[in-house]
């Protein structure tokens, strides 16, 4: 990223990100993607048009990826998709998670098995996100 | 010759993706620069109306830069224009095929006339394919390069229709590899395709052609003179010569040229544009014939969790032609390979439907464009001599099933997206479609 665009970022915008690193990619985001994620809203123009309070579900420890599936399946462009497209983009460019994104040995058994158990998965996430967009009351 | 000439800016990208993704320090290569860049281009489709993957990459937003203010179209159609040298062949998945004697039908000209041009262009050009089942559909293999490599999953299911091939081209299906401007040897002062997987993010692969190599080559040896920077607006016939109008593309200063012939080549809609605003025609309304787009996903159980196929052409690897409907009209049907996944990276392909259009607009329910001109539009759009708008029948338009679902943390991509643009019609061919798959597997 050139040296123009790293600026003072909104503390809230950076927690963010790191946020949607964790439920995306199980650990923390690394500054660098923070700072791309705020620049990435600020040139998109989105950074106050957000219409979650995401700032308050992560306060509340609330599961982002579950309210994330159930939001999609009500509108795929809804705000909090689009943040997750964006650490999802910015984090499958870096080379230490290449692994994460692209196989390079021929795995049947497990692929298949994990392939299963995140069907899964997503089905009880997608249930436990319906139920948490009621308990939050987010429309 | 007479162009805005966009060309791309330099990328640092070399050799396979994959291996650049893995480590890209050893060559040296920025790789947020290159894949998403500076200005976030390749997250357009998350904020903004889709752009194809083709042109959404940092390095390939050359091809259509400039294009909303040199060329505004209002239109509920989404079009993409280019003022590249070159053009949309920046861009493009190299496909070439050749009229047949059926498609040249109550034309003045028959297949004949004009197959040596064909042979001319595929002796210049390069053209790689291979002398099968499509070949009643697309010509005569003579001259063609071997093909493209295809990847395991191509290889699969080409391997089953073999085996099922009587029964299938009884049912109207021939599966084929493609006619592509892919060169698998040297050519004509061009290098063999390295399969590097970077045509969505590299342009001007030497390999693949682009009308720009001609130009160049053109204007290297002193038969044309070109001048680019120059966006034509409309022309003016004497007796003795034309004068053409045109503005500086980055000044807006006026330019007028003259010469005894012209020859218009700006593309679809910049072409008519040209013609219309020349006659001062703002009434006229012409059918835009585009073809309706579907796409399919298909799923290979036996190729979940097998390893990415990393040198592979990014583009189509196979072709089907399904003439077996109803009014024999051929439909096109290419397959990608589309591979998200990490557990099941090589399962998933993608076959993108395409009908062939008939000569002649035979529905009224096509999309059609206007010449609008008028000092609000004028202003509206930006443009100093009108605009292009979209009109006509759009309103049975979205018959569209859209189903999208992509978890990073599953590792587990998948996406269908399935659309019929242009209502019962489209619908009907939906179900074709959908019934032919059936019966194939």
């Amino acid at each position: 990223m050139p040296a123009d665009i790293i600026e003072p970022f909104d503390a809230a915008v950076l927690r963010e990100a790191n946020a949607i690193h964790c439920a995306l990619l199980g650990c923390d985001a690394p500054v660098d993607l923070q700072h791309q994620y705020a620049s990435a809203l600020r040139i998109a123009g989105l950074g106050d048009r957000v219409g979650i309070d995401i700032g308050r579900l992560i306060d509340r420890d609330v599961d982002l990826e579950a309210i994330e599936i159930a939001l999609r399946r009500r509108n795929p462009r809804n705000p909090l998709t689009q943040r997750f497209h964006v650490v999802c983009y910015l984090a499958e460019v870096r080379p230490d998670n290449y692994d994460r994104f692209v196989n390079e040995r021929r795995r049947f058994t497990t692929g298949s098995l994990i392939l299963a158990g995140h069907l899964l998965r997503s089905a009880c996430k997608h249930v436990k996100g319906r139920c948490l967009l009621r308990w939050h009351d987010i429309r | 010759m007479l162009d805005v000439g966009h060309r791309a800016s330099p990328s640092r990208l070399n050799g396979n993706l994959y291996d650049v993704r893995k480590s890209p320090e050893r060559r040296d290569v920025d790789l947020f620069s290159e894949l998403i860049g500076d200005e976030f281009e390749s997250l357009h489709n998350i904020f903004h109306p889709y752009l194809s993957p083709k042109l959404k990459a940092p390095r390939m937003r050359f091809v259509t830069a400039g294009a909303d203010d040199l060329s505004p179209v209002t239109s509920d159609d989404r079009f993409a224009v280019s003022f590249a040298a070159g053009g949309m062949a920046n861009a493009w998945g190299a496909g070439l095929y050749r009229f047949t004697a059926a498609e040249f039908a109550g034309y003045p000209i028959a297949l004949s006339d004009i197959e040596p041009y064909y042979d001319a262009i595929t002796a210049k050009v390069g053209i790689s394919g291979e002398d099968d089942d499509l070949a009643p559909f697309f010509g005569p293999s003579r001259a063609l390069l071997p093909s493209v490599t295809v990847p395991s999953l191509g290889r699969s299911l080409l391997g089953r229709y073999r085996r099922r091939r009587r029964s299938m081209n009884r049912q109207g299906l021939y599966i084929g590899r493609p006619r592509l401007a892919v060169l698998t040897r040297a050519h004509d002062g061009r290098p063999a395709y390295r399969y590097e997987a970077l045509e969505f993010f590299r342009p001007n692969d030497p390999a693949v052609y682009n009308p720009a190599y001609t130009l160049d080559e053109l204007v290297s040896r002193g038969d044309v003179r070109y001048r680019s920077g120059v966006l034509v607006e409309s022309y003016r016939e004497t007796p003795t010569a034309v004068t053409v109008s045109a503005r500086d593309s980055a000044t807006g200063e006026p330019l007028t040229f003259t010469c005894r012939r012209l020859i218009l080549a700006a593309g679809t809609i910049n072409t008519t544009r040209i013609v219309l605003q020349s006659n001062a025609d703002y009434a006229t309304s012409l059918p835009l014939l585009d073809p309706v787009l579907s796409y399919l996903p298909f799923v290979d159980p036996l190729k979940i969790g097998g390893a990415l196929d990393k040198s592979v052409y990014s583009a189509v690897m196979l072709i089907a032609i399904w003439n077996g409907g109803p009014d024999r009209v051929p439909m096109q049907l290419a397959l990608y390979i589309r591979s998200w996944a990490r557990c099941a990276p090589t399962s998933c392909s993608i076959f993108r439907c395409r009908r062939a259009e008939p000569s002649r607009p035979r529905s009224t329910s096509r999309p059609r464009f206007s010449w609008r001109s008028s000092p609000t539009r004028m202003r509206r759009d930006r443009a100093p001599s009108g605009s292009l708008r979209m009109v006509g029948s759009r309103s049975a338009a979205a018959m569209a099933t859209r189903f999208t679902w992509r978890r990073a943390s599953s590792r587990c991509f998948a996406s269908w997206d399935i659309s019929a643009p242009s209502g019962c019609a489209a619908g009907c061919r939906q179900e074709t479609v959908f019934d032919m798959l059936e019966r194939c597997r």
